[in-house]
């Protein structure tokens, strides 16, 4: 009993020590480019290379921010992003409250199709988009970078999930107390559902923050980038700056960084509530 | 008639699970629907508080056909079994809602829900969210909710069985008393029969979607329109024998014959019956007893009372209520006066 | 209104309100789109002349575009390694964090940040590693003594793999997390019975933890290869397709002709074999889940 004991202290040291070595491989790279964005010019082409600079500068921050169009694309991205999940939440929790709780005819057939949504790529409705946001004279324009996110299949998915989970006598108690559906859904459901709607809200967050294909295409002016298309378009004009190049990096992961650091309980509850519901 | 219920029908596609039932309940009285489960008990108050649709029929309340309102309409509140209480609220919003979105002013909810909280004696319970109360203290902020809408119909939807044996005895009580005290009209769902006995001033027994019997507890009781009311209601339930007809009386099962002096004439030779006789009425010390005496398979001590479980002879056990303590013996003989005797015919209707 | 409500169910009135904004964005920017690219790409169209009828046109030039047969190919290589792979070590570590190993919670955010990073910022990143003069990766690999460093994005044979590694590096806490949750879900009782059957560590994982566990990597094996099959944003930064079209791959080859080559039916014609790819992928899933994946009832 005693050796079966220490043998299964033994193992659980070695593969302490292997997922070391994963979270090294896994979080290396951002203490890199960190290290990376602060140097000078001249010590990035030094062999071997040095991992902390001995004379760090902010002067690639500063430029990101003073003379290239960075802070520009974090409101352009705050702005979006941010009208994105909002409108996500309200529009997938109003079909979610439909889903669960109203009766009418075409109800799981609806479902099925907004589930079968779920699996057309989105480079396949990429084109036609495009083609009808340009006609519509959307191209570096908030609406166009905003609307074709404005819904998700995904999210009424989940959030019609976590509704399920709510106790039909409670809907039924609320009518009884007098309240019509739109009533039940502002005072009983969505605040019920609130862990939910934050994991939805820091999913669409996350996940439109770096969306890259679509603004890049719809945006053609540097006024109207989002931040992963003005990185993207740094690359082209100064390929070979790295130290400018990481700190735009930086700046463009460090918000969603810190949104998931804050949030990752109910972010990967979301996930994984998205996975368990495929049953 | 305050609530009435003219042949209400419910189905799913095409499946009907209530069959036209037809009742009248009067105001202030306290109706308890009770019956096995998937009787339609618990969908036939559903549709008086108008969360499901009837497919079939006319459902009245205070002389209002209710058919096409909405729940709130109705002037009905409902004690869910679950309770149903909203987990984000506290006590005192939880009982306030229902008045704040039909327009109530504030001092009047105030009031209301003063007056609710003392005759439940909730009221240091008031600023605590539902997930911080006991079993029974939910179920009285259910009922409190309930009352705060001075309903004209109260519905109770099983609710005390998601309590324990001590406090449901406690709380059937003082829902007893809470009626007395409000005379609303009160209609209560349930699968127990001691809570139909105890609590009802009419009883509904429901089967298979159809009424079996209305009346109050003890006419049930005691004249039950057959088989399934009479085996339904009281505990231990009816001992039922199976005879067969013979001259003016009935041979059992076992061999022995017993009079039937009474109903002979409604029988024919050789018509086999079910005798019906309650556990309680086989102890009788009348000279006109008339008596069986089988073995002993078991005995239950109860202490005040004792159940004797005899030998079938072929069909379902005997069992015999003795209050007098006596020695143990190898037989038991039950005694009955013809009056307590129940017949019923092979397809389960009571002979009168 | 009570006749349609009787056709249509008690709420319709309702579920049209609450529908409402769902089913507008829905119908404007998915369903008309995916009617419409199966439309476009029977044309070609360049945008700046009206798109002209061409028939199974653009079908037939895909299938003797030596450059599609590559990206064909590529895609297909690119999808068989990073699967396995990210799959196979999501699955390794949260076996090895399941067993209550502490740091759990560490653990987990530390596997996840490169899943919640942006691909643009983490490709330009991985470039810079991967740089072959100047990187950490080749400085590393000649310190411990290889001599002919590759030349990774510049290479025809390498460029591929670091494109995999990349990948692999972003995915595998998405991995990891799904199936870290999927064996959370695992009922103990299960394993109280097999150690009461006296079964060891290694045939309680093969009989029980991994059978419990295939509905989750049922659904981590649907959504790898669907994610997969759409790599785009590292070819994009990392190698703009090259060397030679040695990391095209389909949907970069879509956007090279929809966006670079104004060519919006031939890259229609693509998207929808990688729709047709991706649904062919998830029926024969649906279809053989029965095989292996066992839900608890």
């Amino acid at each position: 009993m005693i050796r079966r004991k220490t043998k299964k202290s033994i193992v659980d040291w070695v593969l302490f020590v292997l997922l070391l070595v994963g979270a090294l491989a896994t979080c290396g790279p951002f203490a890199w480019t960190l290290a990376t964005s602060f140097k000078p010019d001249a010590e990035v082409f030094t062999y071997p290379p040095q991992l902390i600079s001995s004379n760090p500068q902010p002067g690639n921050y500063v430029d990101l921010f003073l003379t290239l169009p960075m802070a520009r694309a974090i409101f352009n991205s705050l702005v979006v992003v941010t009208s994105i999940t909002i409108l996500q939440v309200i529009v997938c929790s109003m079909a979610a409250y439909a889903f669960s709780f109203l009766r009418f005819r075409g109800r799981e057939a609806l479902f099925v199709v907004f589930l079968m949504a779920l699996m057309v790529p989105p480079q396949v409705t990429l084109i036609p988009n495009f083609i009808m946001v340009r006609n519509f004279g959307w191209i570096d324009t908030y609406r166009g970078l905003i609307l074709p996110f404005a819904f998700s299949s995904f999210g009424v998915f989940l959030l019609r999930q976590y509704f399920l989970t709510i106790a039909s006598e409670l809907i039924e108690a609320a009518k009884l107390d007098g309240c019509k559906h739109w009533k039940i859904y502002l005072f009983v459901v969505l605040p019920l559902a609130r862990p939910a709607l934050g994991a939805l809200a820091i999913f669409a967050f996350v996940s439109q923050w770096n969306n890259f294909l679509w603004p890049l295409i719809t945006t053609t002016s540097p006024e109207m980038q989002t931040v992963v298309v003005a990185l993207s378009s740094l690359r082209g004009q100064f390929s070979t700056d790295w130290p400018l190049l990481m700190a735009g990096s930086i700046v463009a992961v460090g918000p969603v960084l810190i949104v998931f650091i804050l949030g990752n309980r109910s972010f990967i509850s979301g996930l994984t509530a998205g996975s368990f519901g495929g049953r | 008639m305050f609530v009435t219920l003219k042949d209400v029908r419910k189905s799913y596609g095409n499946l009907e699970v209530l069959h036209g039932v037809n009742l009248e309940i009067e105001q202030g009285e306290f109706c308890v629907f009770v019956g096995p489960s998937g009787c339609g008990k618990s969908t036939l108050m559903r549709m008086i508080a108008g969360l499901e649709e009837i497919s079939g029929g006319e459902i009245a309340i205070d002389s209002q056909v209710v058919n096409e309102m909405e729940p709130a309409e109705r002037g009905v509140a409902m004690v869910f079994q679950t309770y149903a209480l909203y987990p984000h609220m506290d006590v005192r919003k939880n009982m306030a809602f229902g008045l704040r979105m039909t327009g109530h002013s504030r001092a009047e909810i105030d009031q209301r829900i003063a007056q609710a909280a003392s005759i439940l004696q909730i009221e240091e319970l008031l600023d605590r969210k539902p997930a911080n109360l006991s079993g029974g203290q939910r179920q009285r902020v259910a009922i409190g909710r309930a009352i705060v809408r001075d309903p004209k119909v109260f519905l109770f939807d099983e609710p005390l069985s998601n309590l324990d044996a001590e406090l449901r005895v406690t709380m059937r009580a003082e829902i007893s008393q809470l009626h007395k005290r409000l005379s609303n009209t009160m209609i209560y769902v349930t699968h127990d029969q001691t809570e139909a006995m105890t609590l009802a001033d009419k009883i509904v027994v429901l089967r298979d979607g159809h009424i079996e019997q209305t009346g109050a507890p003890l006419e049930l009781y005691d004249d039950p329109d057959n088989m399934f009311v009479a085996g339904f209601l009281g505990s231990p339930r009816m001992n039922f024998i199976p005879a067969v007809v013979t001259g003016s009386g009935a041979r059992l099962i076992c061999g022995t014959d017993i009079d039937l002096p009474e109903l002979s004439t409604k029988l024919t030779q050789g018509q086999k019956v079910f005798v019906g006789i309650r556990p309680e009425d086989m102890d009788e010390e009348s000279p006109q007893a008339q008596t069986l005496t089988r073995s002993v398979i078991m005995l239950e001590e109860l202490g005040g009372t004792r159940f004797v479980h005899a030998d079938g002879a072929g069909a379902e056990p005997l069992l015999v209520e003795q209050r007098k303590r006596s020695a143990e013996a190898p037989t038991v003989t039950a005694r009955f006066t013809t009056d307590r005797m129940r017949v019923f015919l092979e397809n389960g209707a009571r002979v009168r | 209104m009570k006749k349609i409500r009787r056709i249509f169910g008690k709420d319709i009135g309702a579920a049209l309100f609450f529908l409402m904004p769902a089913l507008i964005l829905f119908t404007v920017f998915t369903a008309i789109p995916v009617v419409a690219a199966f439309f476009i790409s029977f044309t070609h169209w360049d945008l700046f002349r009206p798109p002209t009828w061409v028939g199974l046109d653009n079908y037939t030039r895909l299938l003797h575009d030596p450059i599609f047969g590559k990206v064909m190919k590529n895609t297909a290589i690119f999808v068989l390694a990073t699967v396995p792979l990210q799959m196979g070590l999501g699955l390794l570590a949260a076996l090895a964090l399941n067993r209550g190993i502490r740091g759990q919670t560490f653990f987990r955010v530390a596997y996840f940040l490169p899943a919640v990073t942006s691909t643009i910022a983490a490709a330009l990143v991985w470039s810079w590693l991967f740089n072959s003069n100047y990187g950490l990766i080749n400085a590393g690999l000649s310190m411990i003594g290889v001599d002919n460093v590759p030349k990774w994005l510049a290479s025809t044979k390498w460029a591929m793999p670091a494109v995999i590694i990349v990948s692999v590096w972003q995915n595998v806490g998405y991995a990891m997390v799904l199936f870290l949750a999927g064996l959370q879900n695992i009922r103990a009782d299960l394993y109280d019975a097999a150690a009461l059957d006296n079964a060891s560590g290694w045939s309680r994982l093969w009989h029980i933890t991994l059978p419990m566990l295939s509905p989750t990597t049922f659904f981590v094996l649907v959504i790898s290869i669907i994610g997969s099959f759409q790599v785009f944003e590292l070819v994009f930064i990392m190698t703009e397709a090259g060397p030679a079209n040695a990391t095209n791959t389909l949907v970069y080859y879509i956007y090279q002709n929809g966006f670079q080559f104004y060519q919006m039916g031939y890259a229609s014609a693509a998207a929808m074999i990688l729709f047709a790819i991706v649904l062919l992928i998830t029926m024969v899933q649906y279809t053989t889940q029965n095989r292996w994946v066992h839900y608890d009832t």
